[in-house]
């Protein structure tokens, strides 16, 4: 799983930022960890377990500061590793969800007049403050040619439709071919495999899910996601569970199609394939565990830190909610580490 | 009980005898008017009972649901995901009459007939809770606005219901009494005028007929003179 020898930089020049990135990887949260935070007797047992990980203090059982030291964690890992990494375009990947997230809350407010501000969150590539000015000046150039291609198609499609998940497909589809252009230019096998793979599991969710709403078929054709490994020609038929579980079997998402299946036949619940599709992607990722310096270990401990952020977001919201351990634990993704 | 305060003349008790006659006919009409109205309060109350117990239980069926998806989706993403809704409804507003007692009728319409379309958002950056949650209130609208519909039509039987009860007590207990008790002094004055009047008659007669003795007796006497 190491970079092709055509890359420019080579896997020795990750030397330092995979042995840093190994040192930091023993402060994620283990599955162990997570268990005692569920378990933990009370609020400041389970906050005591993220401060010896090297998390900051949480001043207040709210979900408010609890989101917060969220935010500050994830901007944290952002910065080191843009620092870290000697190629851009490993932490670019993982951004692109919250540009994408501010164009869809940018467009949609600008439809229903209301005020976005809260709902942004200036994490992306493109910092906010540009993003709303080439949005009120319809000046794209400084925009990623990917995203800037997809705006005045979402805001026409948005104003045409009036039907804000038209744009969300438009948008999330124009997320994760920007996403598997990108690792594809970059030339790592493994991130090209981890977007895919990612792309898989969107496409099953998503067609269990149409389903389940009650859509038809022809929904599919703007909802699904191509570049996958599975081909979605394969999916644009009436689903059916066996449909799911034959299209999916050879795949490492075979799994979770089984998860998908029985929802469909009303056996499951979505969560149970929303965690099996996520359990998939940490599978992959523990590959790169094993190696020992290259762009792997930037990448999986990236895509760790999300996998933590939301195991720490379900805990500690959980436990606010009073939700039994045995709930939470249920609810838990697989631990990286 | 106190009598009103009027004059004890014939007149009067004929007045104050169609009064009763009407607060009579008025009490019962409205004592009917209460038990009819208590009977459709129980069964709406009943029916209101049985519908909040459903919709509380799918209303925190969906709560479940959105605390689970905003555990597993940040607050943003969630957020996002519902800030331009799909569906529109209209709601239309009309009245029925209970026992002369306008309460409201709820209808909606959705402005799509498709059931579906009531998903927002994409599904790439968002979690299958968010799903159920969406479906199960979706499912409850018909119900909570037939609720409401339910509770504010006993509120306003409750309503009628305690103006009417003080309506039947304030005849019952205040007005008929106090009409009676006026005829009955009416009544009484009159008899009492009556037997005055006769008394007095027959003491004029007694004095009559003593005068007329008198004069008998003076003229026998004269005549007894004259004789002697």
């Amino acid at each position: 799983m190491r970079n092709l020898a055509k890359n420019i930089i080579k896997d020795t020049d990750y030397l330092y930022a995979s042995a840093r990135i190994k040192a930091l990887e023993k402060n994620l949260l283990t599955r162990e960890r997570m268990e005692r935070m569920c378990e933990a007797r009370t609020m400041e047992d389970t906050f005591k377990v993220l401060t010896e990980c090297g998390w900051p203090e949480i001043p207040s059982a709210s979900m408010a500061d609890v989101e917060q030291i969220l935010a500050q964690r994830r901007s944290e890992t952002f910065a080191m590793l843009r620092s870290l990494a000697p190629d851009q375009r490993i932490p670019a990947v993982f951004l692109m969800k919250y540009d994408y997230h501010n164009l869809k809350t940018l467009l949609k407010s600008e439809a229903t007049g209301e005020k976005p501000d809260a709902l942004l969150i200036d994490a992306g590539r493109v910092p906010l403050r540009q993003l709303m000015a080439m949005l009120r000046e319809n000046s794209f150039s400084d925009m990623p040619a990917a995203m800037a291609a997809v705006v005045s198609e979402g805001r026409d499609l948005l104003s045409r439709t009036r039907d804000p998940q038209l744009l969300d497909f438009s948008l999330d589809r124009a997320m994760y071919a920007e996403m598997l252009d990108t690792a594809e230019a970059f030339g790592s096998g493994f991130l090209t495999g981890y977007i895919r793979l990612m792309i898989d599991g969107v496409n099953l969710r998503s067609a269990v899910r149409l389903r389940r709403m009650g859509k038809g078929s022809e929904i599919l054709r703007f909802a699904l996601v191509p570049g996958g490994n599975v081909s979605i020609m394969s999916l644009m038929h009436d689903i059916s569970p066996d449909l799911i579980e034959s299209v999916f079997a050879s795949s490492s998402l075979s799994a979770a199609a089984g998860a998908g299946a029985a929802v469909l036949r009303g056996e499951g619940t979505l969560a149970i394939m929303d965690l099996a599709c996520d359990d998939a992607l940490i599978r992959y990722l523990k590959r790169a565990k094993y190696v020992a310096f290259g762009a792997e270990t930037l990448i999986g401990y990236l895509a760790a830190q999300e996998s933590e952020l939301t195991a720490v977001r379900i805990i500690i919201a959980g436990r606010l909610a009073g939700l039994p351990s045995e709930m939470i634990i249920e609810r838990l993704r697989d631990a990286y580490v | 009980m106190a009598r009103l305060n009027v004059n004890p003349t014939r007149m009067e008790l004929t007045r104050l005898k169609r009064r009763l006659v009407t607060a009579r006919r008025g009490h019962k009409l409205l004592k009917d008017k209460r038990d009819e109205l208590m009977k459709q309060f129980l069964s709406i109350v009943h029916q209101n009972h049985d519908l909040r117990q459903s919709v509380e239980a799918a209303l925190m069926q969906a709560h479940k649901s959105f605390a689970v998806a905003s555990a597993v989706m940040s607050p943003e993403f969630l957020e996002e995901a519902l800030m331009y809704p799909k569906q529109n409804v209209s709601l239309s507003l009309k009245y029925r009459n209970i026992m002369s007692v306008n309460v409201p009728l709820y209808d909606f319409k959705t402005l799509s007939e498709d059931a579906s379309e009531i998903f927002p958002y994409g599904l790439a950056t968002t979690s299958g809770e968010l799903d159920d949650a969406v479906i199960t209130l979706s499912n409850i609208l018909e119900e909570m606005l037939l609720l409401a519909q339910l509770e504010k039509t006993a509120q306003m039987l409750a309503q009628e219901i305690e103006k009417t009860r003080r309506r039947v007590n304030a005849l019952e207990y205040v007005m008929i009494p106090q009409l009676q008790e006026t005829i009955k002094y009416i009544v009484m004055k009159l008899d009492e005028n009556e037997r005055g009047n006769l008394s007095r008659l027959m003491k004029v007669k007694d004095m009559m007929l003593e005068q007329a003795r008198l004069a008998a007796l003076k003229q026998d006497e004269m005549m007894a003179e004259k004789i002697s």
